[in-house]
């Protein structure tokens, strides 16, 4: 998995939820996060957010192994991190011009240098600075990405001890896709109406395929026709404010989103011509937002955030489509086609939103799985954080299930602490949500169903409330709009929870050889997850 | 043993029966509560040994009411009292026993708060 740029990190958060809600089963899924901005908000986000995954899996404090691929659980798949960036912080390397060093040599090598420059790009696109991205330069911005990756590669193969982090870290990467280069699978996150992501798309296969060369020093290749490469097309889906006079005056070239539509129309014009794009992308998915683009200018923000830590999102449902497509990718079972077929799927849209069901995401066999899992993570969620208040007083949350298992005599789980605990309560917080001074913080769920509003999203809308009151209320098992598939009553002398408490006590719901689980924590979370599908009588369980 | 004095026994069997049956519906309909401290084990724990001690008074106070003060030979009420005395203590002891093993085979479930793990 390679993620591009701030959509990029955006659509992998997305797909870490899903690893988190338990779509990608016995996995263990490399994922490289690229940017050319070390600091980028929605970068550190996601990059905070595996390290908390792999934490919640991990049954040592001191060794953070990220735990083992398991079967039908939550948190199934096991994820490894490796973060690059392309560094433009130094002087020397702020600008194309300075990068380039088109002003060193002779005078005449100089002069050609600057000619043969301003042939392909502007002056003004020469000289802007590196470090927020290439603002939509994406000409300039493919160049560079592909600079990046060789230069960082070429650094590793010549002395490794004196390799940069980041350069150790895309080798690593690469080594991996080496070692598996006859059935590697990679799935690109990025947009292509952007600057980073739309550059980077489509000379990743072939700067991956070049850079695995150097790194094994010859020894290895990365034949294009044989490994699998796939990638979202992630059309305008969002907007901010036009960078006014001032702005422009300032930073010379800077991202404009009223430009978003005809670039993204450009780059589809692109991926649908372009013969190496064919031959390298083995599946392309096609993925917008054809309703309002969601404004992401703040009100009292006077600037365009161009990059930095300051950029940080919230999260779209067209990027869950994305980590779907993704879903589709890695679960597919053969690659029969030789060059890249375009895939797209639609929703109904009535009234003044769309409505979306389990199937409009994963395809019409699996909708029930997808169903079934997000609604038993969200039922977690919604355990730990309102019925258990995690959320709403920082207090039990996860403890209260271990508490539980402990006086109801269940001992196996005895060894997760406190502190490990609390990590699973942040993870869920992330997931839906928190409350800090009476305000809402929108998780990542919260996000999504925000971003459909009004339309409908498989579940009640009451799951989504962010009335204090009515999550000091809330019935985590009652969150379908096919009753169905909502926990039982309980009768007279019961009730939903109390109910489902028995379901949790009783030893079916013990992690099963079957689930692969390893670690305390991972058969912890398995005996919950058990818990809860059971609970949702969605018989996907074996 | 004397005839006269099998009601008292037959009156402990009786109300052990009904008190075991009842602290078996109480503990089940104490719902399961969450947080990390749920008080509702203490509560089935508690409500437990009520009905225990409920055992060993409702099986003297049945038998005194309805058997002993209705006796008019005195060597036959000095009996009486004796096996309304041995039949409280043998029910309360045996509801203790049949509640431990009812709370040991019954799992993790609410009766399993009967006795501390």
């Amino acid at each position: 998995m390679i993620a591009i740029g701030g959509t990029g990190m955006r659509c992998l958060e997305s797909f870490v939820h899903l690893c988190a809600v338990g779509m990608f089963d016995n996995e263990e899924i490399n994922v490289l996060t690229l940017d050319t901005d070390q600091t980028n908000g929605n970068k550190g986000r996601v990059e905070q957010l595996i390290n908390l995954y792999q934490k919640v899996k991990s049954d040592s404090i001191d060794n953070i192994d990220g735990g083992t691929p398991n079967t039908n659980t939550f948190f199934s798949a096991k994820l490894n991190l490796y973060r690059f960036f392309t560094n433009y912080n130094d002087q020397q390397r702020k600008t194309y011009q300075n990068l380039s060093q088109i002003n060193s040599g002779t005078a005449e090598q100089k002069e050609d240098n600057k000619e043969l420059s301003k042939l392909m790009l502007d002056e003004s696109v020469q000289n802007f600075n590196l470090d927020h991205g290439y603002r939509a330069q994406t000409h300039l911005g493919s160049m560079l990405m592909y600079n990046g990756i060789i230069e960082a590669a070429r650094s590793v193969a010549n002395n490794k001890a004196k390799a940069k982090t980041e350069e150790k870290e895309l080798a690593a990467f690469i080594t991996k896709l080496a070692n598996d280069a006859n059935n590697a699978m990679v799935f690109v996150f990025g947009s292509v109406f952007g600057g980073t992501g739309a550059s980077s798309i489509p000379i990743i296969p072939v700067a991956m395929r070049d850079a695995v060369k150097i790194v094994s020093g010859g020894s290895q290749s990365l034949n294009l026709k044989n490994s699998k490469f796939g990638a979202t097309l992630l059309t305008k889906y969002f907007t901010f404010k036009a960078p006014d006079k001032t702005q422009k005056e300032k930073e010379k070239v800077i991202a404009d989103a009223n430009n978003f539509a005809i670039n993204s129309q450009a780059a589809l014009q692109f991926y649908q011509g372009d013969p190496t794009v064919k031959n390298c992308y083995k599946r392309l998915y096609n993925v917008g937002w054809p309703v309002t683009s969601i404004n992401l200018s703040e009100e009292n923000n006077s600037e365009t955030i161009t990059g930095g830590a300051e950029q940080k999102n919230d999260c779209h449902v067209v990027e869950l489509l994305c980590a779907c497509a993704a879903y589709d990718f890695f679960t597919l079972d053969k690659f029969t086609n030789q060059q890249a077929v375009y895939l797209y799927r639609s929703a109904d849209f009535s009234g003044s939103g769309f409505c979306f069901n389990g199937s409009d995401f994963v395809g019409d066999n699996k909708g029930d799985i997808f169903a079934n899992k997000l609604g038993a993570f969200i039922s977690f969620a919604h355990i730990v954080l309102s019925v258990n208040k995690a959320a709403l007083s920082n207090s039990d949350g996860t403890k209260s299930f271990l508490s539980r298992f402990e006086k109801q005599g269940i001992e196996d789980y005895k060894a997760i602490t406190d502190a490990q605990a609390a990590e699973i309560d942040v993870y869920l917080k992330l997931f839906a949500y928190d409350y800090v001074q009476n305000t809402i913080i929108r998780g990542w769920i919260y996000q999504i169903y925000k971003s459909i509003k009004p339309g409908k999203f498989i579940f009640k809308s009451d799951v989504f409330t962010e009335n204090l009151r009515e999550l000091k209320d809330m019935d985590p098992g009652n969150i379908f709009e096919d009753d169905r598939h909502n926990w039982d009553k309980g009768g007279l002398l019961s009730n939903r929870y109390d109910n489902y408490v028995k379901t949790l006590l009783n030893p079916n719901c013990r992690p099963k050889e079957e689930q692969h689980v390893n670690t305390t924590k991972e058969k912890f979370l398995a005996h919950i997850y058990n818990s809860i599908t059971i609970a949702q009588k969605f018989n996907v369980l074996k | 043993m004397h005839n006269s004095v099998i009601s008292a026994y037959i009156i402990g069997v009786a109300v052990l029966l009904v008190m075991m049956i009842l602290s078996i519906i109480v503990s089940n309909a104490i719902k399961y509560e969450p947080g990390s401290n749920p008080r509702d084990p203490q509560k089935r724990r508690t409500w437990f040994w009520i009905f225990g001690v409920a055992t060993l008074v409702f099986t003297f106070l049945v038998g005194y009411i309805f058997v002993y003060t209705s006796i008019r030979v005195p060597s036959f009420a000095t009996k009486y009292l004796i096996a309304m005395t041995i039949s409280s203590v043998v029910s309360f002891v045996l509801y203790i026993a049949i509640g431990f093993i009812l709370s040991k085979s019954s799992g993790h479930g609410k009766l399993s708060n009967w006795f501390r793990k």
